[in-house]
């Protein structure tokens, strides 16, 4: 009956650490993490679709295996844990971030994703960090997402320009077609990519948009480290069963914890993709004598459709 | 009724009808800003109310633009604009020197050279002004840096195929006088690779050379010629 209890109050921690959403699973689509891989090693043949109805079971109170694990103990990582989680929060959402976190617009970068990157993994297994109530310093996340259109004369050497550009700062083509590119950028260096790629032609339409997902980051990584530390719990509770029943019960539980692990840390994956990576695109439209294209507040931009680009025969 | 037939009126028709014609012909070719033939070895590839263009067999282009023309717009005006603009997409004034259209109107050559950034192929690039008080014309003429002896030579006869309109009776815009030597600290090469509209950063010698309607224009002292700047060239 307490080993009932015990597992029945590991999973609610582990559903209620979560908050999963399934829609998590589909962005998720990145490489396992070696933790992940990791735990695959306990993922059975087990039917997620029912375990609604195998914790049904449980409450109805099957015969009982002996107690294996200190409930309390379990029951007060769950309660630091989830108050760790509140402060990160609230951290996330006062003023008082890390010094340097936060990036200005005229230096669009993220703060520390690599920092951030090493956080989830820092909470080992069966540790909790969580016994002091000082919240942990959290830097701002942002995530830079540009666009710019430009006309040029010669279109391809524009766009050989453009991606020589990216990878030059180590950032990469995601997507090409004739005048139109999406780049990613190392966030630190999108501006001065952005007036490379300015200085390319005329610049019609510029504009940069940063999303602030401090909030969202340090809900997933608070996620991730509760649920590392049930997986490790159950585990351990795996390691100690003494019959088939109570082992299914148990490893039912750590699949499900171990896919919500897993979807949580692709979330993190992807947040610190778009964080890290600036999304730059840029359109770029073959400008000749027919399209007098203004440069500038200019009132007399026409010596802007003169020169040799619109007059040798090409 | 019958004074209308009178004899008299009736040898006015002639007269009326005459001057019908001559006003439906002046009308008929009024209405187009310019006139243009393709000159020898040029052919025409497009055409358009404000724009021609031409190209020759080694891709020498000729093309002319028209714009409107503002209240205050000379061609020292228009002339200064375009100099520093160009100057800014990193085009180098090498020569300034008067020139005449086939219609008598007075305009200003400026001859620049220009290498894209990026390549190693220099350009020579002409530009013919001409102002009047509805317009302003640019006939350009541009290609490879080693064509450009062929065709530097040439300005003369090909602004004698253009007729430009737009000027008023006893207009002082057509019959303005030249522009102040324009010398510019231009940049000494573009800083965009297009070369289009991007701004120059650093400075370069200009050394403008000057004319005074020779074919070819000739340098002369312009070390003394006054900088001019659209302000002060009287906008």
């Amino acid at each position: 009956m307490n080993m009932n209890r015990t597992l029945f109050a590991l999973f609610a921690l582990g559903l209620a650490g979560s908050g999963c959403k399934m829609k998590d699973a589909s962005e998720a689509s990145y490489p396992r993490s070696d933790m992940a891989m990791e735990s695959e090693a306990y993922d059975g043949d087990a039917d997620f679709d029912d375990y609604g109805d195998e914790t049904a079971e449980m409450m109805e109170g099957e015969p009982a295996p002996a107690p294996m694990v200190d409930t309390s103990a379990s029951s007060g990582r769950a309660a630091s844990g989830l108050r760790e989680r509140r402060a990160a929060k609230k951290a996330a959402q006062s003023d008082g971030l890390a010094p340097g976190g936060s990036a200005p617009p005229e230096e669009p970068g993220p703060s520390k994703p690599a920092d951030a990157k090493s956080e989830p993994s820092k909470a080992k297994p069966g540790t909790s960090e969580s016994d002091t109530d000082e919240p942990e310093p959290v830097a701002r996340q942002i995530i830079y997402t540009a666009q710019m259109r430009l006309a040029v004369f010669n279109v391809d050497e524009a766009m050989e320009r453009v991606e020589a550009l990216a990878v030059a700062v180590d950032g990469y083509v995601q997507q090409m077609r004739q005048g139109y590119f999406i780049l990613r950028i190392p966030a630190a260096h999108l501006r001065g990519v952005m007036d490379g790629v300015g200085g390319l032609g005329m610049v019609t339409e510029r504009n940069l948009e940063a999303r602030d997902v401090t909030e969202e980051y340090v809900d997933v990584t608070t996620r991730i480290r509760v649920l590392r530390e049930t997986q490790s719990q159950l585990i351990d509770l795996l390691k100690r069963t003494k019959t088939v029943e109570e082992a299914l019960h148990v490893r039912q539980a750590l699949d499900q914890v171990t896919m919500q692990l897993e979807q949580a840390l692709g979330r993190l994956r992807v947040l610190e993709s778009l964080i890290g990576f600036s999304t730059l695109t840029v359109y770029i439209d073959e400008r000749g004598p027919q399209n007098d294209i203004p440069s500038s507040n200019d009132p007399f931009p026409w010596v802007d459709s003169l020169g040799v680009e619109a007059t040798e025969w090409n | 009724m019958r004074a209308l037939i009178s004899p008299s009126n009736l040898l006015k028709l002639p007269l009326a009808g005459a001057l019908f014609l001559g006003l439906t012909a002046a009308f008929s070719t009024g209405c187009s800003k310019y006139k243009i033939k393709p000159p020898t070895d040029f052919v025409e590839v497009h055409a358009y109310s404000s724009e021609v263009r031409m190209k020759a067999q080694d891709n020498v282009g000729l093309n002319l633009r028209a714009f409107g023309n503002v209240r205050g717009g000379s061609l020292s005006y228009w002339g200064s604009d375009m100099v520093d603009k160009l100057s800014d997409r990193g085009y180098r004034l090498v020569a300034q020197a008067p020139a005449r259209s086939k219609n008598g109107v007075v305009g200003t050559r400026f001859d620049f050279d220009y290498t894209p950034q990026g390549k190693d192929t220099p350009k020579f690039y002409i530009a013919v002004l001409f102002v009047t008080d509805e317009y302003r014309f640019v006939l350009q003429v541009a290609g490879d840096k080693a064509r450009e002896a062929a065709y530097t030579g040439r300005i003369d006869e090909i602004t004698g195929e253009l007729k430009v309109r737009g000027c008023a009776l006893a207009s002082k815009i057509c019959k303005g006088p030249q522009p102040p030597q324009l010398r510019r600290s231009g940049p000494a090469g573009p800083k965009g690779p297009a070369g289009d509209g991007a701004q120059a950063e650093s400075g370069a010698e200009s050394g403008v050379e000057t004319g005074t309607g020779a074919a070819s224009p000739t340098p002369t002292a312009a070390e003394s010629a006054a900088e001019a700047s659209p302000a002060s060239a009287g906008g």
